[in-house]
């Protein structure tokens, strides 16, 4: 666990093309940029600017063409896909623009899923980490629910528990309220400072939406896939 | 692997009508599988049964002797032939021993001893070839199943009395209760020299054992007066075993003969026809099961594929969490499994039914079904773990494909 204030992405010098020859598109130019530990960050800019590409490859879901990437103190280019699985489940968590909730499941089921990547049973202890988090969302009541049955709001705020279930340094989380009303993106928003807040996770949020990026204690700026400098908010 | 049951029995459920089609595709091939097993099997052993039910299964007899020329040959080959027929057929002198033997040896059910011979029936002018079998009549039953085949009369093998083929009866027009002439062919009248080798007798039952080369070719005597039709005062022509395993008998048949110097032949060695049917038999059974298990894969396959289609993201998702390629490829697997071994059970339930219900529907007037299924043969716990372990090698592929799921595209897509 990184210590409060300390680093918990430090990316240098991150540069992505794809393709190859004549069709190679560089999306990333030597974008370099860090997040302490309970931070909570905004990443802006129009679409297209790569802001989603730097959080896939801070995700570790992207390899990056250069630069150099620590997650929680630790290097992670280069290592193996089982490494790297490990790697997401114990220090990151990811909040889509879609839900991505499993369907056949339950509320309470897809906020255990994460556990899996770890553990091959769910505990007691688990079990009521989860039910607490899925109280403190405010869905104590859908629990038992499928998630077809909730509401883009409540699926929102489940996808939400379910990045927390881990208790990772850093949640990754793009364009997360995107697809909500003003009224569920701002609780939604409220969430996830609490979280940042109370459970000391870093936060590193792409989004369009101005007044979620004010809301930030910084804002980093990416235009045609370089990062403009962070600005305080 | 809890994870990996839990998701796939998930999956499986929520697709209830996907799933119920794919389970019963599966056991309608698992059907298919027993169905054949029952039919090409129960083929099998009524074959079996008929040929070896009436006949004996290892045959021991004295070995041909082959002549030896008496004068001395100091230089050069002597050159003599030996006239078919003309040889003085040998006894087995020693049969109450070679009995014991076969009695303590494991496997052989019955022995007995018998005087055989070739003669001719004759009843006015019309004479007949036979093959004459003397043997006692406590032991008539043993070897062919005569009591239970007679069609007139009874199986008396008194003094004086004999039993014959019904195709025999009806070449000679003889009843029973008719006298016939029986006398040994002719080497075996020229031998005796007396009035020995014929006899007259009076036809006591005409069987019909359903083989024709025994309806219209054999008479059963006594023991006794094959003895005396063929002059053997003392042993016997051969001594037929019958085996509790008919498989065995060739292997029987070896260790007889090792342990009595007897010459030892067997069913299989007489009806080398019925083997190479039995194996052309099993061979296409094998095929069509092996086509039916291949149609139960590429249907299972052909699903999950369609399944990892429509569960992309999920993958992804899943994959963001952390959760590696394998519980992936583990969780497709389970449900090839679950899908075969609940299509395999259905199936052999469905199969056994089934094969009830056509050996019924199938049964004649006598109590012998037309359609020789045996649905005891169907080879189901065979289907079951056949049907299990294709399916879940046929989810290989598509688990893997699952596991190759770049999930970023998946979630992004």
């Amino acid at each position: 666990m990184t210590e409060r204030g300390g680093d918990v992405l430090e990316a240098a010098d991150i540069v992505k093309t794809f393709g190859e020859g004549e069709t190679a598109t560089r999306v990333l130019n030597g974008v370099s940029a860090d997040v302490k530990s309970g931070e909570f960050v905004a990443l802006v800019g129009p679409s297209g600017s790569g802001k989603s590409t730097f959080l896939s490859i801070a995700g570790t879901l992207l390899t990056p063409s250069g630069g150099s990437l620590r997650i929680a103190g630790g290097n992670v280019l280069g290592l193996a896909e089982r490494a790297l699985c490990e790697v997401r489940n114990r220090h990151l968590g990811f909040v889509f623009q879609f839900h991505h909730l499993l369907e056949d499941f339950t509320a309470l089921e897809n906020v255990l899923m994460p556990i899996y990547g770890s553990h091959s049973r769910v505990n007691a202890t688990f079990r009521d980490r989860a039910r607490n988090l899925l109280d403190q969302v405010g869905l104590a009541d859908r629990m038992s629910f499928r998630t077809p049955k909730l509401s883009g709001g409540q699926k929102q705020r489940v996808a939400v528990a379910r990045a927390l279930m881990m208790k990772p340094e850093l949640i990754l989380a793009d364009e997360p309220t995107g697809n909500l009303d003003r009224k569920s993106s701002d609780e939604v928003m409220r969430l996830l400072r609490e979280f940042s807040r109370d459970e000391g996770t870093a936060f590193l949020i792409s989004t369009h939406d101005e007044s979620i990026a004010l809301a930030c204690d910084r804002i980093l700026t990416m235009k045609d896939g370089t990062l403009f400098g962070a600005t305080q908010a | 692997m809890f994870f990996e049951v839990k998701v796939a029995i998930r999956y499986l459920g929520s697709a209830r009508l996907q799933s119920g089609l794919l389970v019963f595709g599966v056991a309608v091939g698992v059907v298919v599988f027993t169905f054949i097993a029952a039919l090409m099997n129960g083929l099998g052993v009524r074959l079996t049964n008929d040929i070896t039910g009436n006949v004996a299964h290892v045959t021991l007899e004295p070995a041909s002797r082959v002549p030896r020329a008496f004068m001395a040959v100091p230089k050069g080959r002597a050159l003599f032939a030996i006239q078919p027929g003309h040889d003085v057929k040998s006894v087995i002198r020693t049969y109450r021993s070679v009995l014991e033997v076969a009695a303590r040896m494991h496997g052989v059910r019955v022995a007995v001893p018998e005087v055989n011979g070739n003669g001719t029936l004759a009843r006015g002018d019309k004479e007949v070839a036979v093959a004459v079998t003397g043997l006692d009549a406590k032991s008539a039953n043993q070897i062919a199943p005569l009591g239970h085949s007679m069609v007139q009369g009874r199986l008396d093998l008194g003094v004086g009395n004999v039993v014959v083929g019904s195709r025999l009866a009806t070449e000679l027009g003889v009843e029973v209760g008719d006298r016939v002439n029986l006398r040994a062919a002719r080497t075996a009248r020229m031998l005796t020299g007396s009035g020995a080798g014929a006899a007259i007798m009076v036809v006591r039952g005409i069987f019909t054992l359903g083989v024709q080369a025994i309806d219209e070719r054999v008479v059963y005597i006594e023991l006794a007066s094959a003895r005396k039709l063929f002059d053997v005062a003392e042993g016997v022509s051969v001594i037929e075993l019958k085996v509790d395993d008919v498989w065995q008998a060739p292997f029987l048949a070896e260790r007889l003969a090792r342990a009595t110097k007897l010459k030892a032949s067997n069913w299989l060695d007489r009806n080398a026809r019925l083997q190479e049917g039995l194996r052309a038999q099993a061979s296409t059974s094998n095929m069509i099961k092996a086509f039916s298990l291949l149609t139960i894969a590429i249907g299972v396959a052909g699903a999950l594929f369609l399944s990892v289609s429509r569960r992309r993201a999920d993958i992804g998702i899943l994959r963001s969490f952390g959760v590696g390629r394998g519980a992936i490829v583990r969780t497709f697997v389970i449900q090839g499994l679950l899908i075969g071994a609940v299509g395999a059970l259905v199936g052999v339930g469905l199969g056994f039914g089934f094969a009830h219900v056509l050996l019924l529907a199938s049964m004649k007037a006598t109590g012998a079904p037309s359609i020789p299924i045996d649905p005891a043969q169907g080879e189901y716990v065979r289907a079951i773990m056949l049907t299990t372990v294709v399916s879940a090698v046929a989810a290989v592929l598509p688990a893997w494909s699952a596991s190759r799921i770049d999930p970023l595209e998946a979630i992004q897509s």
